[in-house]
């Protein structure tokens, strides 16, 4: 009789495990989507000149009538959006755990600074580096913004904070 | 390795591509100044440089022995990226860095003003060519 509950109860908990999964991989990878489909709202509607591969679909600049010129305050929300949604699509693929989501932001913010800082000084680290590598095409001009540095961290916080509301919801259902 | 590490493997490998093409991809290209307006120096101050029916301004061979250049135009970038290159066959583009102001600018770019009333901010900057525009003969 005892064995039976043990495994009943098992059994309810393996599936509510498996639901907090399944809900936790569909929240991260739909917040991910719409903070993509923000920053891709965002260029069409604001940037004057779109990203290559945007440009080279064919797709005209301020094609969304959101905006009719470059917004200098919304200026740094592509690299929010890239570290958030980017942490959060890598913290879809797990189960919810507040130590991997923090490596994630820190992975993907640490990738975005690096190469933000790439683009400083007139990209001289990525002229030095092609230069290293026997390149002689000079590499693809981009702007450096100090705040898109601080853009980048503060995306950093979004897989963690998610992640934090998962695990609480666990460690509630579990008592 | 079972089914579901695998499957883990190749989810983190896809998101990480994707990640770093999307981040590559987007730090596009940097905004091309607008509404430009040219100064060169002249022996009674700045002087305007008319437009060529192209957009392109003509400032070379230089009046004065400083090769310096004045410009004023609408860009929303917080940095900007100055080169600099005359139409001699095989002439390098060369990038002009951002210096101090003083009495004896050295090579390269100041910021003299930029204003963030209008949208996009206006700028002005003093650009001092390299010492090889000053003897030019070609124009551009």
């Amino acid at each position: 009789m005892g064995f039976g509950a043990h495994r009943q109860f098992s059994l309810v908990d393996r599936r509510l495990k498996r639901r907090t999964l399944t809900t936790f991989s569909a929240t991260c990878t739909a917040v991910s989507l719409g903070l993509l489909l923000a920053g891709l709202a965002y260029y069409l509607s604001y940037r004057n000149q779109l990203p290559a591969p945007l440009a080279r679909l064919g797709i005209s600049p301020h094609v969304l009538p959101l905006g009719s010129g470059p917004d200098v305050s919304l200026g740094s929300l592509p690299s929010f959006v890239h570290v958030a949604a980017f942490s959060l699509l890598t913290c879809a693929l797990f189960r919810p755990s507040l130590l991997l989501a923090l490596a994630a932001g820190a992975a993907w913010a640490t990738l975005n600074v690096l190469w933000e800082l790439s683009c400083a000084n007139h990209q001289a680290w990525l002229r030095l580096a092609y230069l290293q590598a026997g390149v002689a095409t000079p590499p693809p001009r981009c702007t450096y913004d100090t705040w898109d540095l601080a853009a980048a961290v503060a995306g950093a916080a979004a897989a963690p904070l998610l992640s934090l509301c998962f695990v609480g919801i666990r460690f509630r259902r579990a008592r | 390795m079972t089914l579901r590490r695998t499957a883990q493997s190749i989810g983190l490998g896809g998101v990480f591509a994707l990640g770093v093409l999307a981040m590559l991809g987007s730090n596009g290209t940097p905004e091309t100044p607008k509404a430009a307006e040219v100064q060169i120096p002249s022996p009674s101050g700045w002087e305007d440089v008319p437009a060529a029916a192209t957009g392109s301004f003509t400032v070379l061979p230089f009046t004065t022995s400083v090769p310096m250049v004045r410009v004023k135009f609408a860009a929303p970038a917080v940095s900007l990226m100055v080169t600099a290159q005359d139409d001699s066959p095989g002439s390098p583009v060369v990038t002009i860095a951002e210096v101090a102001t003083g009495p004896s600018m050295p090579t390269g770019y100041v910021v003299d003003s930029m204003d963030t009333n209008p949208s996009p901010p206006r700028w002005q900057i003093t650009i001092k060519l390299p010492a090889t525009f000053s003897t030019s003969t070609v124009s551009r």
